[in-house]
């Protein structure tokens, strides 16, 4: 089972030497799926102390092993942090053995750090991709390159399971390999020129036949990186993941709805003997936070399936190539383009994408830029604003929110990358593609799995607890607001009495009234019934939002000293600019821990301020003078 | 010349990387290291090289592909991976 276990602090990560085995690898060879099948479910994810590097830990059982899947990694010279976590991770334990996965179709690259990792550690290797290689008339003597090496040396393939049997033989027969240059004290170029010289006397020594010159994917590639075509079919696959994360989304989430309504009915017509706080508590409460982490399931399993099939067949690290040029602008690798395009649609499955960047850094970066992406379920309050307050022109207000949502995610970027994150260096592209393959359903079904379970009991937690203690706020009555039978109007709740309280930060914006700021707080647990809470506080039903923009107008030409247009833009503003929702807070502290997000919370409050602020203070000048 | 001015499926031999680039190290781990026999396989959009290096393909953006410095390769030599 995946069990939180951030900001685990301390160096245990590999314990005793005789119990535990890393895995090492080059990005890509398959370590993953063979963590996976070797370990099944019993996983747990932690972070490398004092990094967002998420580490996975499992119990291999059939070795009676501990096993630690370190981040793919070209070399033990490092670039990144994620490589410096490989680094001192083996560092740490000099003794513990190491697995180290090498690919087959690229021997002297997984060779070079098998030299860095085994020269004074013992080891064993296990050779994915050999049907790969097989396919390119590029096989591999395994028997000799095992006689070579004078290490265990297993072939696998990890998505079927084969070769699995052999592992804890091999692990258990692990030794350092001999021969490989000493390289301490050297520069590191010239450390590397040794080791190369120890790779190439091996390759020549298994005299591996030449790979064929033109292959299925350099075919495929020929039309997928065509300078013209290339494009064209980016920008149709991008779009293909917006649609899944909205239109075909949508009905399905809406069935979940339905379906947490109705049993919602039940339970309440169940407990229909009980005090109303306890229908309240377990029905308003617990119920509808569990039906809210339901209804995000299926939207994630979606959007997992479609990035597990990119990845599996090869696709995304195409994308990576055709998007590089654009997102270098922002800093960003570019896969980055994934999250910020899904996040278009939505934010919990755009922050959940944001596992396909390659190093922990990148991926919290974009963590932070897809809250500014504006989502579907904004659109809702534009409409309704722009509507009541610009009706002539409620396509280009609408519109301009689009743009600022990019302004922000392009300038937030920018800046980011100028502050917090220096260390992200502008990296030339610089990328191993992978062969084009079937994507393989059995493994692509199991990591889908694991994801979405673990977004149920990690983020799934916070979302139903903060939910009920929404519900409590808006149960209790505010003291002084009499203690009627039922549950008092949200504006005597404890809630409204929130809401009163934070208004007056909005009086540079122009809408300090306790309507629109209570409407701003439900809006921070979910905007998709910002819009119903506006309605709810002005006790009108929000399917006539003719009788509600009246409403608006009236509260913003009093709050905005007559500039109520200015006021509206500035409160969408601040709506697009704001945290998105509590499940996309929930899901970016399940990906990048409790500190960071609450960091996240506070920038994401502060621009939002200041750029209503801006709005209403330039808007309102603008509008005066005219 | 360049591996920026490579044509296409011809085999040619990594004679210098530009010793100035800030990834020349990873460069040379991946496997673009003098005396590698690399093809260019693809040009793409922004000038971008898909480059195969024994059986695998590495991608690089134009102005690194500019830092490679390659020749002709006399015979083809399909072992070095
Ligand atoms: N054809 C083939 N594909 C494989 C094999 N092993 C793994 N794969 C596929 O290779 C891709 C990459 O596998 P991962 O397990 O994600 O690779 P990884 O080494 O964990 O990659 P990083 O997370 O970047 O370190 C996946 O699509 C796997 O299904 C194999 O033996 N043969």
């Amino acid at each position: 089972m995946t069990s939180p276990c951030h900001d685990a602090g301390g160096g245990g990560i590999l314990t005793a030497d005789a119990t535990s085995v890393a895995l090492v690898g080059n990005p890509n060879v398959g370590k993953s799926t063979l963590f996976n099948a070797l370990t099944g479910a019993r996983q747990s994810v932690m972070n490398a102390p004092g990094t967002t590097v998420e580490l996975h830990v499992g119990t291999w059982r059939d070795a009676g092993l501990q096993v630690v899947d370190l981040p793919g990694t070209y070399s033990l010279v490092p670039r990144t942090p994620d490589e410096e976590v490989v680094r001192d991770t083996l560092d740490a334990r000099p003794g513990t053995p190491a697995l180290v996965v090498v690919d087959a179709t690229a021997l002297s690259r997984s060779l070079y750090l098998l030299a860095q990792t085994g020269a004074a550690r013992p080891v064993a290797v296990a050779v994915t991709m050999l049907d790969v290689a097989r396919s390119r008339g590029h096989a591999v003597d395994l028997d000799r390159l095992r006689a070579i090496l004078g290490v265990p040396v297993v072939g696998v393939d990890p998505r079927a399971g084969a070769g699995l049997a052999d592992l804890p033989d091999a692990v258990r027969g692990a030794r350092p390999l001999t021969g490989v240059p000493d390289t301490r004290g050297l520069e590191p170029l010239e450390a590397a020129d040794r080791v190369f010289s120890w790779v190439d006397d091996v390759v020549t020594r298994l005299d591996p036949p030449a790979p064929a010159p033109v292959s299925r994917s350099d075919r495929v590639d020929r039309a997928l990186l065509n300078p013209w075509l290339g494009g064209p079919v980016f920008l149709a696959a991008m779009w293909a993941l917006f649609e899944l994360t909205t239109t075909v989304a949508a009905p399905v989430m809406g069935l979940v709805d339905g379906l947490v309504v109705a049993v919602a009915d039940a339970a309440r017509a169940g407990l229909a003997g009980a005090p109303s706080w306890v229908t309240g508590l377990l029905v308003d409460g617990v119920l509808v936070g569990v039906g809210t982490v339901l209804t995000f399931l299926p939207l994630l399993a979606i959007i997992y399936v479609a990035l597990a099939l990119l990845e599996d067949s090869g696709y995304l690290a195409r994308a990576a190539v055709l998007a590089d040029r654009l997102m270098r602008v922002v800093g960003l690798d570019g896969r980055a383009m994934l999250p910020i395009v899904i996040g278009f649609g939505c934010n919990v499955p755009a922050v959940a994408a944001t596992q396909t960047l390659p190093t922990a850094r990148q991926r919290l970066l974009t963590g932070m830029l897809v809250p500014w992406t504006s989502c579907a379920a904004r659109l809702p309050v534009y409409v309704l604003l722009a509507g009541a307050f610009f009706p002539e022109h409620a396509g280009t207000a609408i519109f301009g929110m689009y743009v600022l949502s990019l302004v922000l995610v392009v300038g937030g970027g920018l800046v980011l990358r100028r502050t917090l994150f220096r260390d992200v260096r502008r990296e030339p592209l610089l990328i191993v593609l992978p062969a084009y393959q079937r994507p393989h359903l059995r493994g692509i079904a199991r990591s889908v799995w694991a994801r979405v379970h673990s977004f149920a009991t990690r983020a799934g937690s916070i979302i139903v607890v903060t939910l009920t203690l929404v519900w409590v706020l808006m149960a209790v009555p505010a003291p002084g607001a009499g203690a009627d039978a039922g549950a008092p109007a949200v504006e005597d709740s404890l809630y409204g009495a929130v809401a009163h309280g934070v208004a007056p930060a909005f009086a540079p914006a122009g809408f300090d009234d306790w309507h629109f700021s209570a409407a701003l707080l439900t809006g921070f647990v979910a905007k998709e019934v910002a819009v119903g809470a506006l309605a709810q506080s002005y006790a009108v039903a929000d399917d006539s939002p003719a009788g509600l923009g009246e409403h608006l107008r009236a509260t913003l030409d009093a709050s905005s000293g007559g500039h109520a247009a200015a006021a509206a833009l500035a409160f969408m503003v601040f709506v697009l600019a704001y945290t998105p929702c509590l499940a996309t807070a929930a899901e970016e502290w399940r990906r990048f821990g409790a500190r960071w997000t609450l960091r996240m919370v506070a920038i994401q409050l502060s621009v939002a301020w200041l750029v209503a602020v801006a709005v209403f203070q330039v808007g309102s000048r603008l509008g005066g003078a005219a | 010349m360049h591996l920026a001015d490579c044509p296409l499926d011809t085999d040619v031999t990594v004679l210098a990387v530009d010793p100035d680039c800030s990834a020349c190290l990873r460069m040379c781990e991946i496997g673009l290291r003098v005396g590698s026999c690399v093809r260019v396989t693809q040009r793409g959009p922004a000038g971008t090289r898909v480059v195969a290096v024994g059986a695998s393909r590495v991608a690089l953006d134009a102005q690194t592909a500019a830092r490679i410095r390659v020749a002709w390769d006399p015979a083809p030599v399909g072992a070095a991976t």
